[in-house]
């Protein structure tokens, strides 16, 4: 078995160091230590907007040591570092896994999953730190980092078809139910790559509720699926029958009136996007 | 589509599952924990379970964990009703992997290779093994063990439930019911990868 992951020894080492020194010194007044987390918070932001994303993730695990949550400042600090902790992690599990796991033949693999395991530990103390910490002028900001961090978990458990919480989920979050609105929020948040996990999993949901929008929902991870690698032909191909054979409901342009063909993106006559196509009985 | 921007933040609290807080420091948003993963999971053809049980020993004679150095889970895994595909499992394609909430990842054991003092319970940890099989249904599908392995002592431990892992001076402790277990069978030939959640619990018996 192998469990050493030499970043981590790096970490630890930091964050001793880190905490002796804090020990050492006097309590700051709140202004000064307000600037001070400021600085090692913007820090982290330019490691992970660079890049870095090993170097966020041992930075942020070193700040997290350090830092003193029991007030508002603190917690709201650690609160933001752990994004951006999460974050990290987010992106090393697409783009330079060094977590490993043993495939059928035991040798250790980079694990994308690893990472993700690590990303929604840091989304987890982010949320347990919210209430108590502080929120200035910038809470629209802070909430929509905190559903950031709750729609890359979904999509994680959505791409490991952990049923349950995906449900749960999903039923508690009912802006997601409507295609429109799902789409627009996707759209607006950093979430490339994953849309199509979204979007079929709001089709799942959907398909014995409400087939206009399961329709919906299966067209949009149907578009989405060539920016997803993991999302595969055979998914696709789910979707597509389910539109052209195993919904009770056949799906037609506004404009000509022609048939869907699933296959396609636009009706071929006026190139209407198939989104936008309406459902009726089928005869 | 555009909404207005007051409608946008209204939406951002309600999916944060966030809230003003009334208990929390002035101003706080409160944002609801993401549903834990489920031991249970009913995934397309396949349907499994997965259960540490903190008395195992009741069933073993021994602490595993203590003993043999590793992580007894017994998994119960079968067919979803409804399904007519055919599951096929086998532990040495498997490749078992418990996922830990920091990235750790731990491997699996061979029955066959672990060993304990006691010949009894090294007789029941192979005979209670999950062995090769065609997946039963689920109404028919009953419990049996894989093994995790905790590695040389130091490094992970495992007690009550939780699971321990030491990195340098540190020691993050995690309930196991917070770890994720992934691992390969077979539909109609085809590979497939398969996750679920981890209760522990009490309830041991030997099969
Ligand atoms: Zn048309």
């Amino acid at each position: 078995m192998s469990l050493t992951h030499p970043p981590f020894a790096r970490l630890v080492a930091g964050a001793l160091g880190a905490l002796v020194l804090a020990g050492c010194s006097a309590p700051a007044p709140r202004a000064e230590r307000a600037a001070q987390l400021e600085t090692q918070l913007a820090a982290l932001r330019d490691a992970n907007a660079a890049g870095e994303f090993v170097r966020a993730a041992d930075e942020a695990e070193r700040l997290l040591a350090q830092i003193d949550r029991s007030d508002a400042l603190g917690a709201r600090a650690a609160l933001d570092v752990a994004l951006e902790a999460g974050e990290a992690h987010a992106r090393l599990a697409v783009s330079a896994p060094f977590l490993r796991e043993p495939d059928a033949d035991g040798v250790w693999q980079v694990s994308p999953i690893a990472h993700r395991m690590a990303m929604a530990r840091y989304y987890a103390l982010a949320r347990s730190l919210s209430r108590r910490a502080e929120v200035r002028d910038d809470q629209e900001r802070l909430a929509e980092a905190l559903r950031g961090a709750d729609l890359k978990e979904f999509a994680f458990h959505a791409q490991l078809g952990l049923e349950p919480s995906c449900r749960a989920f999903i039923q508690r979050a009912s802006e997601l139910h409507d295609p429109r609105r799902a789409a627009e929020l996707f759209q607006r948040m950093p979430l490339a790559g994953l849309r199509p996990w979204l979007y079929a999993e709001l089709f799942e949901h959907q398909r014995s509720r409400d087939e206009r929008a399961a329709f919906r929902f299966a067209v949009m991870a149907i578009d989405e699926a060539p920016s997803a690698s993991g999302f595969g032909a055979a998914r696709v191909a789910q979707l597509e029958r389910w539109i052209a054979s195993e919904s009770s409901l056949e799906f037609h342009c506004p404009k000509c009136d022609l048939a869907v063909n699933p296959g396609l993106r636009a009706c071929p006559n006026d190139r209407t996007p198939n989104v936008e196509f309406v459902g009726r009985k089928r005869l | 589509m555009k909404l207005p921007v007051s409608l946008l933040s209204l939406a951002a609290l309600a999916l944060a599952g966030a809230c003003r807080s009334t208990a929390g420091a002035p101003g706080a948003l409160v944002a609801a924990p993401f549903p834990a993963i489920a031991a249970e999971n009913l995934d397309g053809d396949v349907a499994v379970e997965a259960r540490h049980y903190t008395d195992h020993k009741r069933a073993f004679g021994v602490d595993l964990p203590r003993e043999a150095r590793v992580l007894p889970v017994a998994l119960k895994l079968g067919l979803a009703p409804g399904s007519t595909r055919s599951l096929r499992f086998d532990p040495a394609r498997a490749a078992l992997r418990l996922y830990l909430p920091d990235g750790t990842v731990v491997a699996s054991k061979p029955a066959s290779t672990i060993v304990t003092q006691f010949k009894r319970a090294n007789e029941r940890i192979v005979a209670s093994a999950l062995d090769a099989r065609v997946l039963a249904p689920w109404s028919a599908a009953r419990e049996a063990n894989v093994y995790f392995d905790l590695g040389e002592a130091g490094e992970l431990f495992v007690k009550r439930g939780e699971i321990s892992r030491r990195v340098g001076e540190e020691v993050r402790t995690f309930g196991l019911e917070q770890a994720l277990i992934g691992f390969e069978l077979e539909v109609d030939g085809a590979p497939r990868s398969v996750f679920v959640g981890l209760a522990p619990t009490n309830g041991a018996r030997y099969p």
